[in-house]
């Protein structure tokens, strides 16, 4: 299954951050953005229910933009 | 029936001010304004203990509702930060300080966030099971024992609150069925570090853990109260932050004037945090969620319903 930048990106839009995340650039952290802690909690939630996976509390910690997310996934969907 | 007659709340005239800790944490103004929620954090006075905080409630309890100590056949503490090492438990140790009956039942239970509901469940079927008509629910938790004030986690979300409930026969709330439920595979996700005495917590373990059981639980409490929904007035949900809150109300969809927020001068005041907020709910709504969730994992929900005099 083959994810895609702009699922992610409607994840991020989902959480409605008071950042501005309407041209989010894929390789951009998200505390760069201005996505706070508690907002990357909830986008992570939200990967974890549409894809299925759990993030592991050591990899959670480095998932801070739509490209590791994606980086990412393509591992963990590939073991699933 | 056995039901809430009444709640009285006890908080400390001590505080801190989370504005004043910004720049210590890095944190903005509006961070912590829409997302944590806790602008002061009640506290405790050096000298004061658990048991201090348990009478200082019970007493504004008796002076609201004018009856005597005699009366009362059972009180229980609900705290996971007792006074000393829990032994003897703070129940017997308010029973001495307020010169409760020697009749009179005490004990504690240990719970945290979910333990007024898990509390107003034990009291009621104590209560019941004794034939007993006025009992005495205290809720005491000081979190200030344990905090790492330099831990941006946790030190900006607790406060330290006391609550009494008075159940009797006369009640103004009825109390319908529970819903509760536990995962200890995940109980380090809040605990006591052994080592350091510190209280810890994984922030993330806890808001995933809350945001994908507890709309269940309400869900099948609604239903197990034969319900709807949209019946219910108010949802008073553990008030672990206002984010924790938000993201309930939007998985659950529930129009924001029906779920408080009401922390923000005080804190997360643990398992005294819901009756704090029912304290002050007033007569219009008539069917109340309460629901309580954290330390443990442990949570557990339950519907009040008015009776009408």
């Amino acid at each position: 299954m083959k994810v895609t930048a702009d699922e992610i990106r409607a994840i991020v839009h989902g959480v409605e951050s008071s950042a501005d995340v309407v041209q989010l650039d894929e390789n951009m952290n998200f505390s760069d953005a201005g996505i706070d802690s508690l907002e990357i909690f909830s986008i992570l939630l939200g990967v974890e229910e549409k894809f299925s996976v759990t993030i592991p509390e050591d990899i959670s910690e480095k998932l801070n933009s739509i490209s590791e997310i994606l980086k990412y996934l393509e591992t963990a969907v590939a073991d699933e | 029936m056995i039901g809430i007659e009444s709640i009285a709340v006890y908080l400390p005239e001590g505080y801190i001010d989370n504005i004043k800790r910004l720049e210590q944490f890095d944190l903005t103004e509006e961070f912590l304004k829409t997302k944590t929620g806790m602008m002061r954090l009640s506290r405790k006075g050096k000298e004061e203990e658990t048991s201090d905080m348990c009478c200082s409630a019970v007493r504004s309890l008796m002076r609201e509702k004018k009856f005597a100590l005699e009366e009362i056949e059972c009180l229980i503490v609900c705290t996971q930060n007792p006074d000393g090492y829990g032994l003897p438990h703070t129940s017997a140790i308010v029973h001495g300080k307020l010169g409760l009956p020697k009749d009179c039942a005490v004990f504690d239970i240990s719970l945290g966030c979910s333990g007024y509901i898990y509390g107003l469940s034990v009291i009621k079927g104590f209560m019941l099971s004794n034939g007993f008509t006025r009992g005495i629910l205290v809720t005491a938790d000081p979190y200030s024992k344990v905090i790492d004030e330099q831990d941006k986690n946790t030190s900006l979300l607790f406060g330290d609150a006391a609550t009494a409930t008075l159940l009797s026969d006369r009640p103004k709330w009825a109390i319908g069925g529970f819903c509760f439920g536990s995962d200890g595979t995940h109980c380090l996700s809040i605990n006591v570090n052994n080592k350091t005495k510190l209280f810890e917590m994984n922030g993330r373990a806890v808001f995933n853990f809350t945001a994908t059981v507890v709309p269940g639980n309400i869900s099948k409490t609604i239903e197990k109260n034969n319900l709807e929904k949209s019946k219910i007035d108010l949802f008073i949900l553990h008030q672990g932050s206002r984010y924790i809150i938000d993201t309930l109300a939007k998985r659950m969809g529930l129009a924001p004037e029906k779920v408080v927020f009401g922390a923000g001068d005080y804190g997360n005041t643990v398992s005294s945090s819901v009756p704090i907020i029912l304290a002050n709910v007033g007569d219009v709504p008539r069917y109340i969620l309460l629901s309580g969730f954290g330390v443990g994992l442990s949570w557990g929900s339950t519907v009040l319903t008015k009776i009408d005099r």
